[in-house]
């Protein structure tokens, strides 16, 4: 099923606790109170340094194009699929809108 | 030459480095160094000549200035893609190095497999950041955009009178000169500089005249086009 359009004005925000960490070459981001790990690709932990609460979805998605050569859609894709990713792994603080 | 080999022009002020790469690079199978220059623009000339497929500039060296490499390579409108070779955690020139249009950035820290593996991928058509300064990239584009953003805002709030005077101002005439040259009292025409300085945030016609030029405003706004 596909995911809910998020909300682009939104800007995600990581729970307080979480760090980056690089083990054996891999970029890991770690909960340690939850005992939470998740391994992120060069592009994901990028964006994982944006998820600060002040930066919103589409402020990311321009930056992204202005870097890589990929279109509007598809950074826009990849900046949802990353940041359902953390939610789902729960390491962002929930929304408010 | 083999149909995936990727043609390179090298730039930079130093002879020395220049050669290193050309011996260090040339050797590798898959590439092949064209022709190098030490000046900005003999590297654009070459490469207008050579049409290379990617031109790997060096950032800042005496006598170079690679950001400037960088954008007039890229104003010859040609195929060829620009790599810039910077200092590794120099957030400020990797910056000027994506405004400028370059297509890749690699450190001096970078191997030179990691050289030839960036020249592939950006003759591919991809793009090149070390993955450790993406983040801070981006958060760095993200603050310049933030930045034009309130300029531009800044700069709409002016009224068409003002406008008139601010691009007086810039020219560098005097008070007394804008007001003959735009029918105003020299009165009205310091109230007018006084109203854009506030609208602007700036202190000064000097620093209104930088904040024009840096966020381009006048071509944005098709001011003095003609």
């Amino acid at each position: 099923m596909r995911e809910p359009m998020p909300d682009t004005t939104l800007r995600p925000c990581r729970l307080p606790g979480t760090r980056l960490e690089q083990k054996g070459g891999r970029v890991i981001v770690c909960d340690a109170d939850r005992n939470v790990m998740l391994a992120l690709n060069e592009s994901a932990a990028a964006l994982w340094e944006l998820c600060d609460g002040s930066i919103t979805i589409d402020e990311m998605v321009v930056a992204i194009c202005e870097v890589s050569s990929i279109s509007a859609h598809q950074a826009r894709d990849d900046v949802e699929r990353t940041l359902a990713e953390f939610e789902r792994a729960g390491l962002l603080l929930a929304s408010d809108g | 030459m083999a149909a995936n080999t990727t043609t390179v022009v090298l730039g930079g002020g130093m002879p020395a480095v220049l050669e290193v790469l050309d011996f260090a690079l040339g050797r590798r199978p898959g590439v092949a160094i064209l022709d190098w220059d030490t000046s900005v623009q003999g590297t654009v000339d070459k490469v207008a000549a050579r049409s290379p497929d990617v031109a790997l500039v060096c950032a800042d060296l005496p006598n170079w200035d690679g950001i400037k490499a960088c954008t007039d390579i890229k104003r010859l409108g040609t195929s060829t893609r620009v790599i810039v070779v910077g200092s590794e955690g120099d957030q400020g020139t990797l910056i000027s190095a994506v405004k400028a249009g370059a297509d890749g950035y690699v450190t001096v820290a970078d191997s030179v497999d990691d050289l030839v593996g960036a020249l592939h991928q950006v003759h591919r058509g991809e793009s090149r950041v070390p993955p450790l300064m993406l983040g801070s990239l981006l958060r760095g584009l993200i603050e310049l955009r933030r930045e034009d953003d309130a300029a531009l805002e800044r700069f709409a709030s002016l009224g068409n009178r003002e406008r008139e005077v601010l691009v007086e101002l810039v020219a560098g005439l005097d008070h007394h000169t804008i007001a003959n040259k735009l029918h105003l009292s020299p009165h009205t025409v310091r109230t007018h500089t006084q109203n854009i300085l506030t609208k602007l945030g700036v202190h000064s016609r000097l620093e209104a005249a930088r904040f024009v030029f840096e966020h381009d405003l006048f071509s944005r706004f098709g001011i003095g086009d003609g």
